[in-house]
């Protein structure tokens, strides 16, 4: 554990050291704002609540967290410092925790920076802070997917823009999988059954009970699981790269 | 190649375990949630829960909602959404019991057909004039079926009541016994005034359709064993059996719809005798409840209209309660719009013990009380008069529910003990400070439609007496589920300048609109000046006067253009300056920090090393 909070603290400064986290949350922050306000009309539909911004987080980290994902192993393994890593005294399942966790704290500082569009609707109205908390918790645990996904897509490969892209195409079949474009298309012969199970693949389903306000079990344990199988699929495709 | 093949292998495991945890996860942790909302509003309420655990038989739930027809009517999706959930929700803690057939009623399908049959509506919308479902039929295993022909968004707070009392409904089909003590003639006779036979109250008539209705008078013996709702109406000279036996029912569960009067001016020979208040401070007194038998309350701001000889006067005894003074927040009062009564008791509580005390109808803040036995014998309105210098608002009606004692301290003499209880829990008792309420004269009006009687009401009077029963037969769960939060949160900043701004306008509006009439008078008037003169031309002084009116009037016009463009330029700043503020000045201004703490953590951490 001492091992994964020293790769955590080395990965989380490494993220400032350079301008990569200040870009990224800046153009978090813009887009959300933009979004909820320009796209979600948030301020136009008189509502006090948070759902317009909400809505846009599957599509922005559709984007923005495999941005931030693909350099974790791609560079290392690009620059060579791979090699250093694994001669240090630690496992590799202890590096991929530090990096993912480091990585899900700047996804979660990012989160927390939008706190001035939860003070505007406050301003504005009397929102359901519950609800409120519900989605960001939400949000953040399919933050987390996201990149567990872009961290195993790096990966696999040396190239990060590869690793984008094998990302960006991944998560949004993750996203997709419960939207009306699948499942219509599976409607005539799936059983119910099959077509719910189908539908609980999607990051959309599970985030939007949770954005309603809802923390349940299933949802929050089926973002647990895509970021388990997901990392340990990382860790198979390190192990298998050093092998090679 | 073994490696890449033991690789793909893996991959493939992998995404079966996926598989399998998800299924496992679907299956096992879907009933664990933590409902974070306000309101509790994904949660059901312990009423409704009671209710699913009691069903004895499946009960089928036949959901029609036009999916497909309702694309793009974002808030009816929104609240199809939310009565699904809440559906979901019902069907996920009856154990199995509840099955849940979702259906999308198409135009022309076999679906819309069954829709039609169980009565559902439909609303019709778009230029095509689809029709939209959205409403829910059941059907128990006796085949009785119950309906919610359309779940109208308006009645969100009462969906999940709505809901269970349909549930309740189907899973007890037993009729309602109803036992009315009274001894009013309620069932009509004749009129010792006049002669004639009177009619039956429609109170009574409506009760009687609804419910299997006996009626007792104060002189029976006791309530029968099968009584499931005691209406207590004007008790005077209960015999001390019955009023050990009401006692007993109410400690024992029973429920009770009571009401009193300090003066019942609706029996003929009221006008006789002064004051006939109720009877019933033995139980009153038990329950912590005062009532004023000796008081009158008149309301200087509910006051009725009525005609007199002389023309119409406000009667300070007779009280129109509009929704105002009704309570928004129970079953019973919510939906209803006015409720009238004369003479009308009020109700306090005798210290801060008993049961728990929820108001349903009260009075003004500008009610004052008058002796009832004065109050009884005024000949002429205009004349009654209170002390209206302590005027307060009152209770008229109340629920109580909780602790209670029994009115008893022991088995009266004569009166068979068995099983006698001394406390409840459960007490569960409406009081109603009025009766003359029940009577036509205050409610409903009557004319005659070739040979036929036809009863219009103009009041709730009637729609009161049956929610109250209804409710009170439900169980004991349905009594509990009280309406929901409201849903909707409006930015309150914005209408406060919505408002600030409709203020300004209509203003600027009305000054200018003076302008421009006074300008428009000017000009016909200088107009009627050139045509009295007979010069076909004007002259050019008459010209430039014109010219100017006319340029003035233009001017005016645009003023009035630009007020209106302007009404909502506040809000619109407004929208505005929190865009910039979130979208630019926020951002960069956090990231700003940002970068300047880290480099203040590592600056300070370069000086500790």
């Amino acid at each position: 554990m001492a091992n994964v909070i020293t790769l955590f603290r080395r990965e989380f400064s490494s993220f400032f050291a350079t301008p990569v986290a200040y870009v990224f949350i800046l153009i978090f922050l813009m887009l959300s704002g933009v979004f909820s306000f320009y796209i979600g009309n948030l301020y136009e539909r008189g509502q006090a609540d948070l759902l317009p911004f909400f809505n846009f987080h599957p599509w922005l980290y559709l984007f923005l967290v495999p941005a931030i994902a693909m350099r974790s192993w791609s560079e290392e393994r690009k620059s060579g410092t791979i090699e250093l890593l694994m001669t240090l005294p630690v496992s590799i399942f202890e590096i991929m925790l530090g990096k993912f966790l480091a990585a899900w704290a700047v996804l979660g500082l990012a989160l927390l920076l939008t706190f001035p569009l939860w003070l505007t609707v406050n301003y504005l109205g009397n929102p359901d802070n519950g609800i409120i908390i519900a989605a960001y918790l939400g949000s953040w645990l399919m933050a987390g997917a996201f990149l567990a996904i872009g961290i195993c897509m790096s990966a696999l490969t040396k190239s990060q823009v590869v690793a984008f892209i094998l990302a960006v195409v991944v998560c949004f079949v993750f996203v997709l999988s419960g939207s009306s474009i699948v499942l219509d298309a599976f409607t005539g012969w799936l059983s119910p059954l099959l077509l719910d199970t189908l539908a609980s693949f999607s990051f959309l389903t599970h985030f939007e009970s949770m954005a309603k306000g809802v923390i349940a079990l299933d949802d929050v344990g089926y973002f647990v699981i895509v970021i388990g199988i997901w990392l340990y699929a990382g860790l198979l495709a390190v192990e298998q790269k050093k092998a090679e | 190649m073994i490696n890449k093949l033991s690789s793909l292998l893996a991959a493939v495991l992998l995404l079966l375990v996926f598989f399998v945890l998800v299924l496992l996860n679907n299956q096992l942790l879907s009933g664990l949630r933590a409902d974070l909302t306000e309101d509790k509003v994904y949660s059901l309420s312990a009423g409704s829960k009671q209710i699913l655990q009691e069903l004895d038989e499946p009960v089928h739930l036949y959901f029609f909602y036009s999916d497909k027809a309702s694309k793009g009517m974002t808030s009816l999706r929104n609240y199809a959404n939310r009565v699904e959930s809440l559906l979901e929700e019902y069907r996920s803690l009856a154990d199995g019991k509840l099955i849940l057939h979702k259906i999308d009623p198409e135009p022309f399908s076999e679906a819309e057909d069954q829709a039609n049959q169980f009565g559902l509506t439909a609303a019709s919308v778009g230029v095509g004039g689809d029709a939209v479902y959205l409403g829910l039929a059941a059907r128990n295993a006796y085949d009785d079926e119950k309906i919610i022909p359309f779940f109208d968004p308006q009645k969100e707070s009462t969906l999940e009541y709505e809901l269970s009392k349909l549930l309740y409904q189907l899973s007890d089909p037993q009729p309602v016994k109803v036992t009315l003590v009274t001894d009013l003639s309620v069932q009509g006779g004749q009129n010792p005034m006049t002669g004639r036979f009177d009619p039956p109250w429609t109170s009574f008539t409506q009760l009687q359709q609804l419910y299997e209705v006996e009626t007792l008078g104060s002189d029976a013996a006791g309530l029968p064993t099968d009584t499931n709702v005691l209406v207590l109406v004007h008790p005077q000279n209960l015999s001390e059996s019955m009023l050990f036996s009401i006692d007993q029912y109410l400690i024992k569960g029973g429920k009770a719809l009571i009401f009193l009067d300090p003066h019942h001016e609706s029996d003929p020979m009221a006008a006789m005798g002064g004051a006939n208040g109720s009877e019933l401070t033995l139980m009153l007194d038990a329950w912590g409840v005062e009532f004023s038998t000796d008081q009158v309350v008149l309301d200087a701001a509910a006051g009725l209209e009525i005609r007199t000889q002389t023309g119409t006067t406000r009667h300070l005894g007779f009280l129109g309660l509009d929704k105002s003074l009704l309570d928004e927040s129970d079953v019973i009062t919510r939906d209803l719009d006015m409720i009238n009564g004369a003479s009308f008791g009020y109700f306090s509580r005798q210290g801060n013990t008993g049961p728990d005390w929820q108001p349903l109808l009260h009075s003004s803040e500008s009610a004052a009380v008058t002796d009832s036995s004065a109050y009884a014998m005024v000949r002429d309105v205009s004349q009654l008069d209170g002390d209206f210098d302590q005027a307060a608002r009152r209770t008229l009606a109340v629920r109580l529910s909780g602790s209670a004692s029994s009115a008893f301290e022991s088995v009266p003499e004569g009166v068979d003990n068995a099983g006698y209880q001394q406390q409840t829990q459960a007490l569960n008792v409406i009081l109603v400070g009025d009766t003359d309420l029940l009577t036509d004269r205050f409610w409903v009006s009557q004319s005659n439609f070739f040979g036929q009687t036809i009863y219009t009401p103009f009041a709730n009077n009637g729609d009161f007496l049956t929610n109250a029963v209804e409710n009170l037969s439900g169980s004991e769960a349905l009594i509990s589920i009280r309406s929901r939060g409201t849903f909707s949160r409006p930015f309150e900043v914005v209408n406060a300048l919505t408002v600030k701004a409709e203020k300004s306008f209509r203003e600027q509006e009305k000054r200018l609109q003076q302008q421009l009439d006074e300008t428009e008078s000017q000009l016909a008037q200088l107009q009627e000046q050139g045509g009295e003169s007979g010069a076909l031309v004007l002259s050019q002084q008459q010209q430039q006067m014109l010219e100017e009116f006319m340029q003035q009037k233009i001017d005016i016009r645009k003023a009035l253009r630009d007020v209106r463009h302007q009404l909502d330029k506040d809000i619109e700043q407004l929208g505005t300056l929190l865009k910039f503020i979130n979208i630019a000045l926020a951002p960069i201004v956090l990231v700003l920090l940002l970068g300047g703490l880290f480099r203040l953590l590592r600056a300070s951490k370069g000086r500790s090393l």
